[in-house]
């Protein structure tokens, strides 16, 4: 079964069947996911490099999951890949890691100002300024819709921490982002 | 602006954002850097015929990540990289106990240098750089039936490998890459091990499609071999009706194995096999997945030449005093046999 043909049926009918071979699998998850997996992980982290590589890392896990025990990513399986790039990102020192892997193969942020408009570039960089559990809770509320419970399960933290965390990310993204938000206002 | 229409559009510029960059993300790229690849290293295992079956591939990614960093980052980059899945050969480059060599050949208008090297009573590990005057000419792996270079030890005996990788910076050229050794059986003097290394020739490949070869190269040299803990158990413990051995514990700075036996016979591929340590302070499941209840060890599994099936640890014991548990979970390739079988040894 070709990986096209996988990618068809699972936008119809969720995961591919159980008994498929776990490479075959996974690649089709990759195909059905891995964009929005980048797209995620890219504000997660605060970099499309290291968003990337988050993704990349994510799937290799999940391959590794799926082979060791068949069957092991269930349908819904855009929570397990939340959760383990979650993981991922939260790691500050891998994640500097990361970047530094790409800045010497690409340099800093190459490739990005090409494909993205102005905006996202700006909003992706005061992403960035953020600390890293204050990114994580913005981005899972605000992209993710996630609840603050469900975020400071993932988190491993409570949920006043949780709302702390939202309420200084809303400010200081609104201090970095606020006049120009205010001029292009709707 | 008041706080709720802010929140509003955050809300709908990080979506839209999101949206924005996945649809500028290109997915063939993903592909190729970890799926496919992959398949590279599964086929590499299928070419050298041995009974070795790898549990995970994200050492082998990972590695190839951290060395594509190349030279200027070398020592931070490798060292950092290799955290995220290899906890142990971090504590080596942490312990500073890898050897720089820097040892240089150039054949046909391409230099490969020999960066560095570690060896223990469980694995070698050897980086390198190839570097090429040919513009437009990119390293394609090593022209060798393993796609590895070929290791010997001072009596002439192969040292089986079990991990390779490469990765090329586009902007130079420049191609940095990692292989690993199984160094179990490997002839050591006195606390070092001398090896030969051999590369009949290095796979370039042309940006129109053409391929070519560069070399042959050759290189001699003697390394320490950091020594280790073997702890011989010879316990069996039976759980409805299936026995399952521990015959040894080897622990060294870069890895923790464990010697094991069945009943029921291990098969060539233990895609069922796990286990794990767990000890004073210490736990060989080191990657989270997604809750504490899903940790999971970072490590491989293959046959040894005596029939005994090995089960390696990346996060080490090695150091470590007490008594430990090893839990066998599961065993089994067609057939999935639950224990668990647990073990108990002491590290003096």
């Amino acid at each position: 079964m070709g990986v096209m043909q996988l990618t068809a049926e699972l936008a119809m009918s969720g995961l591919p069947p159980v008994d498929l071979d776990p490479d075959e699998r996974v690649a089709a998850i990759y195909v059905a996911h891995y964009r929005q997996l980048v797209g995620m992980a890219t504000m997660l982290s605060g970099g499309r490099a290291a968003g990337e590589e988050i993704a990349q890392e994510t799937f290799v896990a999940a391959l590794r999951q799926e082979r060791r025990k068949p069957g092991y990513l269930t349908d819904p399986v855009w929570p397990w890949l939340r959760i383990t790039a979650v993981r991922l990102a939260g790691r500050r020192r891998q994640r500097l890691v990361r970047e530094a892997l790409v800045y010497r193969l690409r340099g800093p942020d190459a490739g990005t100002s090409a494909a993205w408009e102005v905006e996202t570039l700006d909003l992706v960089r005061a992403l960035r300024r953020l600390p890293t559990r204050m990114r994580l809770c913005v981005i899972l509320s605000h992209v993710e819709d996630q609840s603050t419970a469900s975020i400071a399960a993932m988190l491993g933290c409570s949920t006043q921490n949780v709302d702390a965390q939202l309420r200084k990310g809303r400010a200081r993204l609104r201090a970095l982002l606020g006049e120009r938000y205010d001029r292009n206002e709707d | 602006m008041s706080d709720y229409i802010f929140e509003d559009m955050l809300t709908r510029r990080l979506k839209q954002a999101t949206v924005r960059i996945a649809e500028s993300t290109p997915l063939g790229h993903g592909v190729a850097r970890s799926v496919a690849r992959k398949q590279v290293v599964a086929r590499r295992h299928a070419q050298r015929g041995r009974v070795r079956s790898r549990v995970t591939i994200a050492a082998a990614l990972v590695a190839a990540g951290a060395l594509a960093s190349g030279t200027a980052y070398a020592g931070i980059t490798l060292l950092q990289s290799v955290t995220q899945t290899d906890p142990g050969a971090t504590a080596i480059y942490e312990q500073n106990l890898g050897v720089v060599l820097d040892l240089s050949q150039t054949r046909d208008g391409v230099r490969l240098t020999l960066e560095r090297v570690y060896a223990d009573v469980n694995r070698v590990m050897l980086t390198y750089e190839v570097q090429t005057a040919r513009t437009g000419t990119l390293f394609d792996g090593f022209a060798t039936p393993t796609g590895e270079p070929l290791v010997t030890d001072s009596r002439g005996d192969v040292l089986p490998g079990y991990d390779a990788s490469f990765q090329t910076d586009p902007r130079s050229n420049e191609s940095v890459g990692i292989v690993v050794y199984d160094a179990a059986s490997a002839a050591v003097n006195t606390g070092r091990l001398s090896l030969n290394i051999a590369v009949p020739g290095l796979r370039m490949r042309s940006n129109d499609g053409g391929t070519s070869s560069a070399g042959p190269f050759a290189f001699e040299l003697t390394v320490p071999m950091s020594s280790g803990q073997s702890i011989t158990v010879g316990e069996t413990d039976t759980v409805r009706g299936v026995a399952v051995a521990l015959d040894r514990v080897v622990a060294s700075p870069s890895e923790t194995r464990i010697y094991l036996t069945s009943s029921v016979g291990f098969k060539s591929a233990e895609p069922y096999l796990v286990a794990h340590i767990t000890g004073p302070g210490y736990d060989s499941r080191t990657a989270v997945i997604t809750t504490p209840a899903e940790l999971v060890d970072l490590g491989s599994t293959f046959r040894a030449p005596d029939g005994e099936e090995v089960v390696t640890f990346n996060n080490t014991l090695f150091g470590k005093r007490g008594r430990f548990t090893l839990t066998v979970d599961s065993i089994g390739s067609g057939t999935r046999v639950v224990g668990p079988w647990v073990f108990s040894f002491v590290v003096p």
